[in-house]
């Protein structure tokens, strides 16, 4: 808060070469229909929910090459139906549980100071979003931003607090972050970077992220080489250090191809053990034996556990783009793990019939959120192979531009489908309808539940059937 | 002897006209020097109209620099306010703030939408992109010019390019793909001088002939030569700053 405090008066008290305020307004209307009788809980998500959100781009200029940004959004939201089960086992209505649901909240996506010192060599400090991979739905290299919205790659801004060092020359760029994690927020503004403050100590550690990266302009193409050591940031992973690359480059034209590739030991990937999940009885022999349900067995081991995404754009003669992309994660679940975590998503259901608090296991069985902008689709991919795939066809009829994207987990073949129109009404107002329909794949390559005999494969894991969501942007 | 006296007075009056005429490389490198000058800054404004007679107009500043190098700002109106472009080469990125990235993009995508496309903008270097020879012109007081690609990685495969006599600026030119067929023409006006012993069309209209009811212009608001920017500002890694 103290660097904030800083920044704001830098803002503040820098002579202005040139100040300027941007951004938009933005109306969201959704409609979900919630999947009562899925293996997540419904009952803290509305079906129906209106943000406003009023966002503001200030820019300082307090002397040539050297400025103050901030990107800062005031949401203001009403949520409304909200829908679970009874103990009968049919659909009804719920009490609002979640009072944050229908709090105003505030996101600071950036707030940063950059400063050239010479034009080979830059600082900044702050919150920026910076993202050196290449992917374009998903980035295995960015560990350090929230994750994104693959089917809709521009709605994520949101950035981590950093101290960056660049030497920017001619075909090279040397860059060097130190990022300490957030600890504590509240509405979006961090209360504690770095260490847990004492009146909460969790630990005593230090949690950051410091990066190096090398980047090279060479034969037409993008080249980033990309050196990660962290420290309990964003994941369980000590003095663990990784390796990135990153390639882009277009051929023949119009074919663009790119690989993002991150490459370490182990996982901080939590793990249901074999066999302490298939039932009540053996959850409860486990605990009796004292071995974890759900464990980390990953995180100290030898093996290489390498993330890479290949993908490629191709853009036709109208314009429309086609864009494909494949993920492979070498510690995503495999079949027989996923069937464990339905099978512990199954217990947990149970758990919760009984009154029990179960989203510190459900985070850890699909990978945690965090708080920041709201968007449309938050996507942590847990399985190993996934393809994603984007259409977009845009100038029908001048400011009409329809697109489609799917994302698709290969083992199970299930997906998510999410058509959208934009309308650019005019030069300073878009409306935009999407909607967003997650599909199962065959019954033969899905998991069981157990109790039921359910087949369930991992977009079925959606707690809604489906969702329309209607925006409409104010630029100003 | 007769028939060499006639000959003799025939090469005496035709040389000069002849070591008059311009050649087609040097009408090329004249194009390029003044619609593309070695290093400049501009301000400029784009409009774009449509089929349904409505338009879009974008403020925008662009700085060139040596070595097939420039970049583009766009300043406004308020949707597009930050977006920028860099060409290096043959390479093209594209900076939306929405995303806050830079991401590579295809030389011949539209620019913002209109009927330029980006070479169009970015990529003036005529004399290096394309072969040209002179041919005769049908409007009066100009030169034509037929330009032929010299590879693939332009935007057009043929060009007609007509400029005037007097100081070999442009008047007009057509645009054709490799089937042969034109795709867009252009129309430059309204020379202006920007600085002494510099002019150059600060009009160019250029009309999409595959959808006759689309045109954009692109006017010039003002224009500097000779400027010197640091080679940092042409890199990726400078986008959005």
């Amino acid at each position: 808060m103290y660097l904030l405090g800083v920044l704001f008066l830098v803002l503040a008290a820098a002579p202005a070469l040139a100040a300027e305020v941007t951004g938009y307004v933005e109306s969201r209307t959704q409609y979900s229909r919630s999947r009562v009788h899925g293996l997540l809980p419904t009952d803290a998500q509305p079906e129906v929910q209106q943000i406003l959100e009023l966002n503001a781009q200030p820019r300082h200029e307090y002397r040539p090459g050297g400025f103050v940004a901030a990107d800062l959004s005031l949401f203001l939201q009403g949520a409304w139906r909200y829908r679970g089960l009874d103990t009968e086992g049919q659909e009804v209505g719920v009490p609002v549980r979640e009072a944050s649901a229908a709090r105003p909240f505030v996101s600071l996506s950036e707030l940063y100071v950059s400063h050239e010192v010479v034009p080979a060599l830059h600082l900044l400090a702050g919150k920026k979003r910076i993202l050196w991979g290449t992917g374009w739905a998903y980035n295995p290299t960015d560990l350090l931003n929230p994750p994104k919205d693959p089917t809709d790659p521009t709605s994520q801004r949101v950035g981590a607090y950093m101290l960056r060092v660049e030497v920017p020359l001619e075909k090279f760029t040397f860059s060097l972050v130190a990022s300490p994690a957030v600890l504590e927020q509240e509405s979006g503004l961090p209360r504690a970077l770095l260490v847990y403050p004492e009146w909460n100590a969790l630990d005593h550690e230090a949690h950051y992220l410091l990066a190096a990266r090398a980047y090279a302009l060479v034969a037409n193409a993008d080249l980033n080489l990309m050196l990660f050591h962290s420290n309990l940031y964003r994941d369980d992973f000590e003095d663990k250090t990784q390796l990135g690359f990153s390639f882009s480059r277009y051929f023949f034209d119009d074919y663009e191809l790119h690989v993002e590739a991150l490459v370490g030991r182990g996982s901080a990937r939590s793990y249901p053990t074999p066999g302490c999940l298939d039932s009540g009885e053996a959850a409860v022999d486990c605990f009796r034996r004292g071995e974890p349900l759900i464990s980390q067995r990953r995180l100290e081991e030898k093996r290489l556990r390498p993330r890479i995404l290949v993908g490629t754009r191709y853009q036709f003669s109208d314009e429309s783009l086609l864009s494909a992309e494949y993920l492979y994660q070498a510690d995503g679940l495999k079949r027989s793990e996923f069937q464990d975590v339905v099978s512990g998503l199954s217990l947990l259901s149970v758990a919760r019939e009984l009154g029990l608090d179960t989203e510190q296991v459900l985070e850890q069985l699909l990978g945690g959120t965090e708080a920041g902008l709201s968007q449309r689709f938050r996507f942590v991919p847990i399985s190993r192979h996934y393809a994603f795939l984007t259409f977009q066809k845009p100038k029908i009829r001048d400011d009409f531009t329809v697109s489609a994207s799917l994302i698709a987990n290969l083992r199970d073949l299930s997906g998510l489908l999410a058509p959208s129109v934009a309308w650019s009404t005019t030069e300073w107002m878009t409306l935009t309808l999407s909607g967003f329909v997650p599909f199962s794949g065959p019954s033969s390559l899905a998991a069981t539940v157990p109790a039921t005999g359910e087949h369930v494969s991992e977009f079925e894991l959606i707690p809604s059937s489906y969702r329309v969501l209607l925006q409409a942007r104010l630029f100003y | 002897m007769k028939a060499f006296l006639l000959a003799l007075v025939m090469v005496l009056v035709a040389g000069p006209a002849l070591a008059g005429d311009p050649t087609a490389e040097e009408l090329l490198q004249r194009y390029d020097e003044v619609m593309g000058p070695r290093t400049f800054e501009a301000e400029s404004q784009m409009t774009a109209w449509r089929e349904d007679g409505s338009s879009r107009t974008y403020e925008l500043r662009m700085l060139k620099a040596e070595d097939d190098k420039s970049r583009i700002w766009f300043k406004s109106p308020a949707s597009v306010k930050g977006q920028e472009i860099l060409r290096v080469g043959d390479n093209l990125w594209v900076y939306l703030p929405s995303v806050k990235r830079a991401t590579r993009m295809a030389n011949r995508e539209s620019f913002q939408g209109g009927d330029f496309n980006n070479a169009d903008i970015l990529r003036v270097s005529y004399s290096k992109d394309y072969t040209g020879k002179v041919v005769a012109s049908d409007v009066p007081e100009t030169w034509a010019l037929e330009l032929k690609a010299k590879s693939q990685e332009t935007a057009y495969d043929a060009i007609k390019l007509w400029v005037r006599k007097s100081d070999g600026l442009p008047v007009k030119a057509q645009y054709f793909g490799t089937s042969g067929q034109m795709l867009r023409s252009a129309e430059f006006s309204d020379y202006v001088e920007f600085e002494k012993g510099y002019q150059r069309p600060a009009k160019v209209v250029m009309r999409n002939e595959l959808v006759k009811s689309r045109r954009s212009e692109m006017v010039v608001k003002s224009l500097k030569r000779g400027v010197e920017v640091p080679a940092q500002r042409f890199t990726q890694t400078d986008l959005g700053r």
